[in-house]
C-alpha cells in the first residue's frame, strides 16, 4: 500500500541559503553553488559532515555536476544525484530529499539547485515526433496565446495582467536576493516593445544564474544536533504528478496544477483558505493568475482583480509571490524551485523583514516543468 | 516548390487540401498527430497497434497570438502563432497566414501551403475562411 509523506516520520527544512539571482557572468557555478550551500549549512547550524546525501539540481549544466562543486566543502563521500526535471528541478530535488529523510534513509539530506544559461536543450525536440511551428512557439508565445485567451474569456484586463508586474517588481525591489531590484509602475511595465500579444519585457521573467539550498532533517538530527526547533519548518506534504490527457481548449498546465493541489491539500488535511503565503510558477504574468485560480485561491476569472486590489498581496489575504516570483526574482532553471521553499520558510519563521506577511503559519510552493510536470509542497511553521 | 524538411513527416500535399500525418490506436481509438508508433498516450498500445491515417489540414481556432520578439530580436514581420482544433482530442499549433491575422476565437481555419520567406521551400500554416 502506498503512503503520503504524512504517514512517515516528520520532515523539517532547517537551513535555507542562497546566492542571489543574477544576470549571467564569469563567476563558476561551483562558487554560486558552494555560496548557497554554506549558508544554509550555517542557517541549520550544522556542519557539511553532518549531511548525508545531496541532490544538485540543474537544468542548463550538463552531466555530473554535484561533486565538482560538493567536494569542496570536503569529500565525505556521501551520495550525491543530478536532479534534471526542467523548470521544476529545484522542487524535485527538495522532494528527493524530503522523502529520503521521511522514509529513514538519512536524517539530514542537502537540496542545492545551482544553474547557469548553457548548452543543453529540451528533449523534447528529439523524439522523433516533430511539430509544425518548431521553435516559433517559444514558451513567451504559448502562454501570450493562454493570455489572450484568458483575458477574453474572463473580462480581466491588460491592466489587471500588468498589476502582477507591478506587485512582483514592489516585491523583488525589498529582496536582495531577487533579480531585477526595481519596483515598476504600471506604465513601465505595459510600454512597449512587445515580446508577444500583451506581453512585455516585465511580464516575462528573467532567466540568468544563481543558487538556492534547502537542508532539511528529521526530528532526530534536530535534537541530536541541538537545533532551534522553533525555526524549522515541518513539510506537510510533497505531491507531484505528471500530465495526463485532457481536452486541448483547456491549458494543460492549468490542468495538471489543479490534479496536484487536490492531492496535495488532501494529503496535508488543508484547503486554500489556510495558505497565508505562495509562491507559483509565474514565469508570465498570465500565469500568477491561472495557478492562483487553478490552486483555489479564488474563483475562476478573479485573480486579477484581487491582485489589483491588494487581497493577494503581502499584507492581504494571502501573500501570493512574496519573493517577486520567476518575474521579478528571477528564473535561473535549477534553483526556482528550491528558492520558493526558503521564500516560504523565511516567511513561516517570520523573518522576512520588509516582505513579511504577517502571522503567516501555512505556505505553498508550486512550479510545473516542461513536458509536463507539475510540483507543490505544503510547509507549516509548528 | 518542395515541402520544408520540417513538415516533410508531417503532411501529406499529395490531398487537396493537404492533409495532416497523424495516427490511431486501433487498441482504444485514440487518434493523434503527429504520426509515432512509439506509444499510444491512451492505453499504451505500440508498434503494430498504432496506424497512420490522415487528418484533414481545417478546424476552429483556440487562440492566436502576434509574436513580435523571436529567438533574442525584435521581428521586423511579425507572425502570428494559432492553436487549431482538428476533431475533438486533436489540437495544434501552427503558423497563421492570409490577410486577417487576428481572428476570433472559434473562426474556420483551413491549411494551406504557403512559400517560407527567405527559402524555396514551402510549409503547411493555416489560413480563416467561411465555414
Amino acid at each position: 500500500m502506498t503512503k503520503r509523506l504524512g504517514d512517515r516520520r516528520p520532515v523539517y527544512v532547517v537551513g535555507i541559503g542562497l546566492h542571489p539571482y543574477q544576470r549571467p557572468s564569469d563567476t563558476p557555478y561551483v562558487a554560486l553553488g558552494l555560496r548557497a550551500v554554506r549558508g544554509a549549512l550555517e542557517d541549520a547550524g550544522l556542519a557539511w559532515t553532518d549531511v548525508e546525501s545531496a541532490y544538485t539540481a540543474t537544468a542548463l549544466l550538463g552531466m555530473a555536476a554535484s561533486r565538482p562543486m560538493l567536494k569542496h566543502l570536503g569529500a565525505t563521500g556521501i551520495p550525491m544525484a543530478q536532479i534534471e526535471n526542467a523548470s521544476a528541478s529545484g522542487s524535485t530535488a527538495f522532494r528527493q530529499a524530503a522523502l529520503e529523510v521521511a522514509a529513514g534513509f538519512s536524517d539530514i539530506s542537502l537540496a542545492v539547485g545551482v544553474d547557469k544559461p548553457g548548452l543543453p536543450s529540451a528533449a523534447t525536440g528529439r523524439t522523433g515526433a516533430g511539430d509544425l511551428v518548431g521553435s516559433r512557439s517559444a514558451p513567451a508565445a504559448w502562454f501570450a496565446m493562454q493570455a489572450q485567451v484568458y483575458l477574453s474569456k474572463t473580462g480581466t484586463t491588460i491592466d489587471d495582467l500588468g498589476q502582477v508586474a507591478v506587485k512582483n517588481s514592489r516585491n523583488g525591489a525589498r529582496n536582495p536576493n531577487a533579480q531585477r531590484q526595481r519596483a515598476r509602475t504600471l506604465d513601465e511595465v505595459l510600454a512597449p516593445p512587445f515580446v508577444a500579444g500583451p506581453f512585455t519585457r516585465h511580464q516575462c521573467c528573467p532567466i540568468g544564474e544563481g543558487a538556492a539550498a534547502v537542508v532539511v532533517a528529521s526530528e532526530d538530527a534536530i535534537r541530536r544536533h541541538g537545533l532551534d526547533r522553533g525555526r524549522a519548518i515541518r513539510v506537510l506534504s510533497s505531491t507531484s504528478r505528471s500530465e495526463t490527457l485532457a481536452d486541448p481548449g483547456e491549458d494543460s498546465d492549468t490542468h495538471l496544477t489543479r490534479q496536484t493541489v487536490e492531492r496535495a491539500y488532501d494529503e496535508a488535511s488543508i484547503g486554500p483558505k489556510d495558505l497565508d503565503v505562495v509562491e507559483v510558477h509565474d514565469a508570465f504574468s498570465i500565469e500568477e493568475l491561472m495557478y492562483a485560480e487553478a490552486l483555489g485561491l479564488c474563483a475562476a476569472g478573479e485573480a486579477g482583480r484581487l491582485i489589483s486590489d491588494g487581497t493577494l498581496d503581502i499584507g492581504g489575504r494571502t501573500a501570493l509571490s512574496p519573493s517577486g516570483g520567476l518575474l521579478a526574482m528571477g528564473h535561473p532553471i535549477g534553483p526556482t524551485g528550491l528558492g520558493q521553499i526558503a521564500e516560504v520558510t523565511r516567511q513561516l519563521r517570520r523573518e522576512a523583514g520588509s516582505r513579511q506577511q504577517p502571522s503567516a503559519r501555512t505556505g505553498l510552493a508550486h512550479m510545473v516543468g516542461l513536458g509536463s510536470v507539475c510540483v507543490i509542497h505544503l510547509l507549516q511553521r509548528p | 516548390m518542395a515541402i520544408s524538411p520540417q513538415h516533410r513527416q508531417l503532411v501529406d500535399t499529395t490531398t487537396d487540401p493537404p492533409s495532416l500525418c497523424g495516427g490511431e490506436c486501433t487498441a482504444c481509438g485514440h487518434r493523434f498527430f503527429p504520426y509515432q508508433s512509439h506509444g499510444c498516450e491512451k492505453c499504451g498500445g505500440h508498434g503494430h497497434t498504432l496506424r497512420p491515417i490522415r487528418l484533414r489540414a481545417e478546424g476552429v481556432l483556440l487562440g492566436s497570438v502576434v509574436v513580435r520578439h523571436h529567438g533574442g530580436k525584435i521581428l521586423d514581420e511579425p507572425f502570428t502563432l494559432a492553436r487549431v482544433r482538428l476533431e475533438p482530442g486533436i489540437a495544434v499549433r501552427a503558423v497563421l497566414s492570409g490577410e486577417d491575422l487576428d481572428p476570433p476565437i472559434g473562426a474556420h481555419l483551413l491549411g494551406t501551403l504557403v512559400p517560407i520567406e527567405g527559402s524555396e521551400d514551402v510549409e503547411l500554416r493555416f489560413r480563416p475562411v467561411a465555414p
